[in-house]
C-alpha cells in the first residue's frame, strides 16, 4: 500500500510539473503582457517595467528561473497588485474558497446519494421519474444561469417578505454561504445522484441482499449495512472528478456571487494577463488536485476492503 | 404431522403463471429433493416458502402449515422472525451470496445478534465456534476475512454456518453444489447430511443430479412447467419412475461411467407459460401423449408402486 501512494505521489509530482510547463508557455504564446494596459503610458516605462520582472529575458531563462523559484515554493509577485506576493494572494484566498468548495461538495454528496438511493427504492415510480427530471435539469442548465436564477429568487424573496431573509452576494457570515455552495454542489449532486441510483439498482438486486433478507433483517437495516457501502464504491470513484468540476466551477460562482475566493482572483489575473498570479495558481490547484485523487483512492482502500488488502489493485 | 406442509402454491410475475398449484411436505430430520429442467419454478418456490419472493411477484397458496402453526396469517414483520431463526436458506453461489466488503465473521455474527439476546463479542465467538464445526481449519483467523479471500467451498460451509446458526428448523438449499469445485460438492453434501441427521433438520434440497438426490433424499418431487408431476419415495420413484417426464428426465442424465454419447436429452422445449395450460403440460414433448392429455388436466394419483403421479396413463379407465 505504501509502495502505492508513493508511486501515486510521484506521478502526481510529474503531473504538475507538466501543468506548470504549459501553463508557462501557453501563458508566454498568448498576445501581448500585463504592461498593454494603460498604465504603461510610455514605451520606456513599459521597457523598465518588463526588466523588473524579468520579461526581457529570454524565454528559456525566465522558464528555469520559474521552475527553481516553484521548486522553493517561491510563485513569485503579482503583475497587477503592487508589490503582493502571488503565495499571500493563495494563502489569504484560498481558505475562501476552501470552505465554499467544501460545503457545496457536502452538500452535492448527502444530496445526490441520499437522492439517488430513493429513487433506486421507488425504481419507476413517482419519486424516481420527478427526482430523475430534475438531475436533467440541474446538469444541462450552466451554473451561470442557475445561479443568477438564485440571485433573482433571493430579491424577490427579500421583497415579498419587507426584509433581508438572505443577502444576495457577499462573503462574511454564514447567511451568505448557503445559496453560493447549493448553486455550485447543484451539478454535482445531479450527477452522483444519477450514479448512486444506477449502482443501488445493481447492489439491490445481488445475492448478498437477498441473502440480507433471508437473515431476517428489515429494509433499513439492509440498507446501512449491507447496500450503502458497496453502492457507494462506483460514487467514491468519482469523488475525485467531482472536487475537480466543484473547484472550477467555484471560479464562476465566486465571481457572481462577488465571493473574494481565489477563484475570482484566478479569473481577475486571466482577464489582465497576471502571469505570476496565473501561473501560481494554476499549479497551486493542479497540485490541490492531484493530491485529492490520491486521497480519494486511499479512501476507496477503505471502503472496498479486497482493493485494501491487494493494495491498489482495481 | 410434517414439518412444513403447503398446498396449492400458485406464483404469478406478470402475465406469466410460473408455479402452477404446487403441494410440498418436508418432514423433520428428512430430505425432500425437487427436481427438474431449469426454469421449472424450483427456486420461485424455494424463495416463496420464506416470503421472499421479488416484490412483483403475486403469491397465493392454499393450507400451509410450517411446525403446527398456520403460516398464511403472518405479515413481514412476524415473517422477519421466520427467516434464518426458523426457515434458513442455503444459496446456490456462495461467491455471490456473502457480501464483499463484511468478514465472513461480522456475517455470521450479524444473524446471531439479530435472533438472540447475544452480545456482539459472543455472536463473535459463537460464529467462529460455529466455522470450526462445520469444517473450516483456523476458524478465528478466517472469520476475519473477506469472502474474496476464501475458497468456494470454504464459504459455502460459511454459508452454511449462516443458515444454521440460529438453529432453524428446516433448511432450505437452492443448489448447494452447482457453483463449486466437483472435488468439495460430495463434503458440502455429506456436511447438509449430518446437519439433517444430527439436528433434526427438515431438508428442501432443490438440484439437477439424481445421483444426489439417490445419496440424499428421502422423498422426492418431480417438478415440470411449475407443477409437480410426480412425487414419493425417492428410492421408488427412482426405480419404477410413473410419469414420462421422470423418465425422460433420468434418461438425460449422464450416470457414472457412462460414454458423453448415450446421453439423451429431452426433445423440445417447456411450454409458454403466459398461456392457460387445460391439460398436461408435458404433451407436447410427451412420447406416450393421448388426446385426452392435451384438454384434460390429469388428476394427481397414488399408484400401487407407492408413489403419487398426475398422467392420464394411470388413470383407471371407467
Ligand atoms: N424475478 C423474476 N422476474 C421474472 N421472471 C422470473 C423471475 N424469477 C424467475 N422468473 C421466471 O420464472 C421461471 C422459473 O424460474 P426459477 O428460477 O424458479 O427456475 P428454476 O427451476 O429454479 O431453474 P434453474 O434450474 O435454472 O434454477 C423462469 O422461467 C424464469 O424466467
Ligand atoms: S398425461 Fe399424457 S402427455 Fe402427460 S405425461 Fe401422461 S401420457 Fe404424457
Ligand atoms: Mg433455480
Amino acid at each position: 500500500m505504501l509502495r502505492y501512494i508513493i508511486k501515486r505521489l510521484a506521478y502526481g509530482l510529474l503531473t504538475i510539473w507538466f501543468i506548470a510547463t504549459a501553463t508557462f508557455f501557453a501563458m508566454h504564446a498568448v498576445p501581448g503582457d500585463p504592461f498593454n494596459s494603460a498604465k504603461a503610458a510610455t514605451p520606456q516605462l513599459r521597457e523598465n517595467l518588463r526588466a523588473r520582472y524579468g520579461l526581457d529575458k529570454p524565454v528559456g531563462e525566465q522558464y528555469l528561473l520559474y521552475l527553481g523559484n516553484m521548486l522553493q515554493g517561491d510563485f513569485g509577485i503579482s503583475f497587477t497588485q503592487e508589490n503582493r506576493r502571488v503565495n499571500d494572494i493563495i494563502r489569504e484566498h484560498f481558505p475562501v474558497s476552501a470552505i465554499l468548495g467544501v460545503v457545496a461538495l457536502l452538500i452535492a454528496s448527502v444530496g445526490g446519494i441520499a437522492g439517488g438511493a430513493v429513487a433506486a427504492y421507488w425504481h419507476n415510480r413517482l419519486p424516481d421519474r420527478l427526482l430523475m427530471m430534475a438531475v436533467v435539469l440541474a446538469i444541462s442548465i450552466p451554473s451561470f444561469v442557475i445561479a443568477a436564477l438564485a440571485q433573482l429568487l433571493i430579491v424577490q424573496a427579500n421583497d415579498l417578505s419587507g426584509r433581508s431573509l438572505l443577502p444576495v452576494a457577499g462573503w462574511g457570515s454564514l447567511s451568505h454561504l448557503w445559496v453560493p455552495a447549493l448553486v455550485l454542489g447543484l451539478g454535482t449532486m445531479a450527477y452522483l445522484a444519477r450514479l448512486m441510483r444506477s449502482s443501488m439498482l445493481d447492489v439491490m438486486n445481488t445475492d448478498y441482499v437477498l441473502t440480507a433478507r433471508a437473515k431476517g433483517l428489515g429494509t433499513w437495516q439492509i440498507f446501512w449495512r449491507h447496500q450503502l457501502r458497496n453502492a457507494l464504491l462506483p460514487v467514491v470513484t468519482e469523488l475525485g472528478p467531482t472536487i475537480a468540476a466543484i473547484t472550477t466551477g467555484g471560479f464562476v460562482v465566486e465571481l457572481i456571487f462577488a465571493i473574494p475566493g481565489l477563484g475570482r482572483y484566478f479569473v481577475q489575473a486571466v482577464q489582465q494577463l497576471d502571469y505570476t498570479v496565473i501561473m501560481g495558481t494554476t499549479v497551486f490547484y493542479g497540485a490541490f488536485l492531484v493530491l485529492i485523487v490520491v486521497l480519494v483512492d486511499l479512501l476507496y482502500g477503505v471502503i472496498d476492503p479486497r482493493i485494501r488488502l491487494h493494495g491498489g489493485q482495481r | 404431522m410434517s414439518l412444513l406442509s403447503v398446498r396449492d402454491l400458485h406464483i404469478h410475475i406478470g402475465d406469466n403463471h410460473l408455479v402452477r398449484g404446487v403441494d410440498l411436505a418436508v418432514e423433520r430430520g428428512e430430505c425432500l429433493a425437487l427436481v427438474g429442467e431449469s426454469g421449472s419454478g424450483k427456486s420461485l418456490t424455494a424463495l416463496s416458502l420464506m416470503q421472499l419472493l421479488p416484490s412483483h411477484a403475486r403469491l397465493e397458496h392454499g393450507e400451509w402449515l410450517f411446525d403446527g402453526q398456520d403460516m398464511r396469517s403472518l405479515d413481514e414483520k412476524a415473517w422477519r422472525k421466520v427467516r434464518a431463526r426458523r426457515i434458513a436458506m442455503v444459496f446456490q453461489n456462495p461467491m455471490t451470496a456473502l457480501n464483499p466488503t463484511m468478514t465472513i465473521g461480522q456475517q455470521i455474527a450479524e444473524v446471531i445478534c439479530l435472533h438472540t439476546s447475544m452480545s456482539r463479542r459472543e455472536a463473535r465467538q459463537r460464529a467462529i465456534d460455529l466455522l470450526e464445526r462445520l469444517g473450516i481449519v483456523n476458524a478465528p483467523r478466517r472469520a476475519k476475512q473477506y469472502p474474496f479471500e476464501l475458497s468456494g467451498g470454504m464459504l459455502q460451509r460459511a454459508v452454511i454456518a449462516m443458515a444454521v446458526a440460529c438453529g432453524p428448523s428446516m433448511l432450505i438449499a437452492d443448489e448447494p453444489t452447482t457453483a463449486l469445485d466437483v472435488t468439495v460438492q460430495a463434503e458440502v453434501l455429506a456436511l447438509l447430511q449430518e446437519l439433517c441427521r444430527d439436528e433434526g433438520l427438515g431438508l428442501l434440497l432443490i438440484t439437477h443430479d439424481l445421483g444426489v438426490v439417490e445419496a440424499m433424499a428421502k422423498h422426492l418431487a418431480v417438478m415440470y412447467a411449475g407443477r409437480i408431476v410426480e412425487s414419493g419415495e425417492c428410492a421408488r420413484v427412482l426405480s419404477q419412475p410413473a410419469h414420462p417426464y421422470t423418465r425422460a428426465l433420468q434418461a438425460a442424465m449422464p450416470s457414472l461411467g457412462e460414454a458423453r454419447e448415450s446421453l439423451q436429452g429431452i426433445a423440445g422445449t417447456p411450454p409458454d407459460l403466459s398461456r392457460q395450460i387445460p391439460g398436461c403440460a408435458f404433451a407436447p414433448r410427451c412420447p406416450q401423449a393421448m388426446n385426452i392429455c392435451v384438454r384434460e388436466l390429469p388428476q394427481t394419483r397414488l399408484i400401487e408402486t407407492g408413489q403419487c403421479t398426475e398422467c392420464w396413463l394411470w388413470e383407471k379407465p371407467e
